[in-house]
């Protein structure tokens, strides 16, 4: 039985060759058959990759908002009580594991208070119900998991964000921008502006905790995406989706990177090539 | 109000906070400007210059402070007393700076039109593209070839001397009546010092600006002044125009200052230098600021402090010499040239 | 160092205290042992209670028990895989730097491609072949990934103090290179590489107790605080003290740890010239944030 298995799914031939044969089918966009679910594995990820993209994008973007801005408000005026306080509350999120965050926050907001829906994406019956009750729905299934990847992420870009603007706000040039009538607002600009730099670099750098973040976060919260689909593969021995997802996972890192890169370029024209 | 001076600076003192108490960095400096005139403020690192530049415009950074009693007096408003609005409106307007180092007063990540167009954009009416226009054209009228491609670089993709020319254009552009330019050639190649300077000039013949031009360097004084002023350790120590300064220094100071330019052909073995230091702000001497440092300290010099005396019209020296020349002789140590 | 940080860092450095004492004395301390299974009828999933502080678990298990027997576990793991990671980065970061020339290149590329997987999906990869992990194992998983980073720090560290004057100089004066090593790098090194190995122990103390609590780390019935988790995961509304227990344990040390990494950091930071500085904000070049999240 084991034997008709193994000639089947090609794990007789040397390892080597499995290995040449598994590129060749990578190039040309085939990702092999799944022993679990009897599918192409293509397929099974091209259902997983938009729910995880909608986590990652949405924390993605909150975190880049809410971090530089509550780093710029930082910024401006360093070593004072908000400042002190943000700090310490910066920290502690910051040092907190995704995983602990997402369990602490599923067991106080669902399981005691029952404000926000425990798992999935979707609440069983909401096929049924009209469309704005189940935007609703998938609104509130999306909370707990984006602000758990988010809360994190965004205390790093804060942390960078801060220390550019506060460094930033003493360079000479904001004291030209003052020399010429500026108004505060505008001189804050520009010195905002001059301090994106570090912060567009760290956004690169959390890029990759967000991707690894998302594993434990979607098991967690039962959510259906690139993460729970790896797990699972995991235990249901499914190799050809494991190889296939820390291949994924680790080229969508290097893009993401690769883009990261190109913000920095636009954000200093130091950067760009003469 | 026509004869009265364009700026009128009258008991200047800034004071830092340090750990023994309020220490005086410029210690009760008076000066005027009239409409149109070119002065220089010359002094060594330290003795308060730029200071007393950046208080004009009451941009002392903190914790410095420009002390109760100061006052400041420009085209017949009070500096000191303005309200947050009028004082904003007339930074980059009436009054204009120019800075020492464009590289790092320069914004890294605007071009320098968007940067030029901004300060016109701020004190008028003008529109993004009127704005643009004129800060092309000012580009222009500062000897910057091409000026429609410069204004959409960087400041870093510019020469030393083009963002010098930026600076001043970004200073001129609002047709200030004022221009204050601090040490605007000191980081220059002496090449385009040169052409730093003629540029001022022109532009002053053009306009009919005043101009206050801060400088360690007795060379840019001869090209560019009409009146000195000297400066050391927080005070003014002679004010003369500029013919009589170089013909005549009354204060040890300015001589040794004069003294110390290397001559081309006067034989010369050793360069002649003052001897000592500038005393920082905390380590002043008692009575004569500079008795330290003078061949011809005598003893009235450790006593008081000695008061800005008349020397001849429009000349003036903060030196007991003045009312007892007869003393002015080495008391042991070398004389001046 | 402001007070507040000060008072931060003295909890942090209690805790931590606390918990190596805890986790020596664990199996004086534990009323049971942490695989005992006790009354299997009524001793099932209780709720805290004076004889079982942290409740029990499906199991009948003593979860307090095996929460201070997770301690153990933790830190040791946590320690040994820092222990490990700094000596290689350590090792390979300063040998690079000091063989120089093509050799640098070379091991420089091969940090990069080692940087650009993400650890957890390398740790995830390695775990889903390897059935039984065992705590050394585990130890070496943790310690052989996560020194990429800190050995790029080294080496540029490295670098930076063989281009130094005072080390030309004495090269050229014949000191011999073993000798330059023991007084020169080493004490360069340290500062450097006992704020990542805190920074580590945080790290890896969290990856254990997540990969644990996927079910791919330590495995059942060893208590350690991920597999604790891993046992309360179904029945986190109503067995929350599986959860709450061991994840705030998980969380005060992983914030212990990191506090004690920021007060080396700045303490350190005040002898050496702060990276932060406006220089680097004119330039382009921004420096690399220390190793401090997986």
């Amino acid at each position: 039985m084991r034997a008709t298995y193994r000639a089947r799914y090609g794990f007789d031939d040397p390892l080597i060759v499995q290995y040449v044969r598994w590129l060749g089918m990578l190039l040309s966009g085939d990702l092999g058959w799944s022993t679990w679910q009897q599918r192409p594995v293509l397929t099974m990820f091209a259902e997983a990759l938009p729910n995880t993209l909608l986590l990652v994008g949405v924390a993605m973007t909150l975190s880049v908002v809410c971090g530089v801005a509550l780093g710029a408000w930082q910024g401006a005026h360093p070593g004072s009580l908000r400042d002190r306080v943000a700090s310490t509350v910066s920290f502690v999120v910051y040092a907190v594991p995704e995983f602990g965050l997402a369990l602490g926050l599923l067991l106080i907001f669902s399981e005691w208070l029952h404000w926000l829906p425990a798992t999935g994406m979707t609440s069983e019956l909401s096929m049924y119900q009209p469309v704005t009750a189940r935007w609703l729905d998938r609104l509130r299934h999306l909370i707990l998991p984006v602000l758990s990847l988010t809360a994190i992420a965004s205390t790093i870009v804060a942390r960078y964000q801060r220390l550019a603007m506060r460094d930033t706000l003493s360079l000479p040039f904001v004291q030209t921008a003052r020399a010429y009538g500026l108004p505060e607002s505008r001189v804050r600009r520009q010195a905002w502006r001059a301090s994106l730099l570090p912060v567009i670099t760290v956004v690169g750098l959390i890029l990759p905790s967000l991707v690894t973040g998302t594993v434990f976060v979607e098991r967690v919260f039962g959510w259906p995406g690139m993460g729970m689909l790896l797990l699972d593969a995991i235990f249901k021995r499914d190799y050809a989706v494991v190889t296939a997802g820390i291949v994924l996972g680790s080229a969508m890192t290097a893009f993401a990177t690769a883009l990261a890169d190109l913000a920095r370029e636009a954000a200093d024209p130091r950067l760009r090539p003469a | 109000m026509p004869d009265s001076p364009l700026l009128d600076v009258h008991a200047l003192h800034i004071a830092f906070p340090s750990v023994e108490g309020k220490v005086r960095a410029v210690d009760g400096v008076s000066f005027t400007i009239e409409r149109g005139e070119s002065v220089c403020l010359v002094g060594e690192s330290g003795c308060g210059k730029s200071l007393t530049a950046l208080s004009l415009l009451r941009l002392v950074p903190s914790p410095g402070a420009i002390e109760a009693g100061s006052q400041i007096t420009f085209d017949g408003h009070d500096v000191m007393g303005m309200a947050d609005e009028p004082l904003r409106a007339m930074r980059g307007h009436r009054m204009a700076m120019i800075f020492q180092e464009p590289m790092t007063a320069l914004n890294p990540v605007l071009t320098v039109g968007d940067q030029i167009a901004e300060v016109v954009r701020v004190h008028s009416a003008a529109t993004r593209k009127e704005a643009w226009a004129r800060a092309v054209a000012m580009l222009e009228q500062v000897g910057i070839a091409d000026p429609g491609a410069r204004a959409t670089q960087y400041p870093h993709e510019l020469s030393g001397g083009m963002r010098q020319r930026v600076m001043i254009a970004m200073a001129l552009i609002m047709g200030p009546t004022l221009v204050i330019a601090d040490e605007p050639t000191t980081a220059l190649d002496v090449t385009i010092q040169a052409q730093i300077l003629d540029l001022l000039r022109a532009m002053r013949e053009k306009t009919g600006m005043a101009l206050l031009l801060i400088t360690h360097d007795l060379g840019v004084v001869a090209e560019m002044a009409s009146r000195v002023i000297v400066m050391y350790a927080g005070r003014v120590v002679e004010e003369a125009p500029v013919e009589a300064l170089f013909r005549a220094p009354t204060h040890p100071y300015t001589e040794g200052l004069l003294a110390a330019v290397p001559r081309m052909f006067a034989e010369q073995e050793r360069l002649h230098t003052i001897p000592g230091s500038v005393p920082p702000p905390d380590a002043w001497p008692t009575g004569c600021k500079f008795r330290d440092r003078c061949a011809y300290a005598f003893d009235r010099c450790a006593l008081e402090e000695p008061a800005l005396v008349q020397v001849a019209s429009a000349h003036r020296a903060r030196c007991h010499l003045v009312q007892e020349p007869e003393r002015r002789h080495a008391q042991g140590a070398e004389a001046g040239t | 160092m402001p007070s507040a940080d000060r008072r931060g860092l003295h909890r942090s450095v209690a805790w931590l205290g606390l918990l190596v004492l805890t986790a020596l004395a664990a199996p004086w301390l534990s009323p049971h042992a942490p695989t005992a299974q006790l009354d299997l009828l009524t001793l099932n999933s209780r709720a805290p209670s004076c004889a079982h502080p942290f409740g029990t678990d499906a199991y009948s298990r003593d979860v307090f028990s095996r929460v201070l027997h997770g301690a153990r576990i933790s830190l040791f793991v946590g320690l040994a895989a820092a222990a490990l990671n700094v000596v290689l980065a350590g090792v390979y970061g300063a040998g690079a730097a000091l063989a120089g020339g093509g050799v640098e290149r070379a091991m420089r590329r091969l940090l990069e491609v080692g940087l650009s997987v993400p650890r957890v999906l390398v740790l995830l990869a390695v775990t889903a072949f390897w059935d039984q992990l065992s705590v050394p194992s585990l130890v070496f998983l943790l310690g052989a990934t996560g020194w990429f980073p800190v050995a790029r720090i080294v080496a540029d560290a490295t670098a930076a103090l063989v281009r130094q004057d005072f080390v030309v100089a004495a090269r050229a004066t014949g000191v011999p290179a073993l000798r330059l090593l023991r007084v020169h790098l080493i004490p360069h090194l340290v500062p450097l590489l006992s704020v990542s190995a805190t920074f580590e122990v945080a790290n890896a103390i969290a990856l254990e107790t997540g990969l644990s609590y996927l079910g791919l780390g330590l495995q059942p019935p060893t208590a350690s605080w991920g597999t604790i988790l891993h046992d309360g995961a179904s029945t986190l509304g109503t067995s929350w003290w599986l959860t709450v227990f061991p994840g705030l344990a998980t969380v005060l040390t992983v914030l212990a740890c990191h506090a004690m990494g920021d007060a080396l950091r700045d303490l350190f930071a005040a002898d050496h010239v702060a990276t932060g500085s406006t220089s680097t904000l004119l330039s382009p070049v921004v420096p690399v944030p220390p190793a401090s999240r997986p």
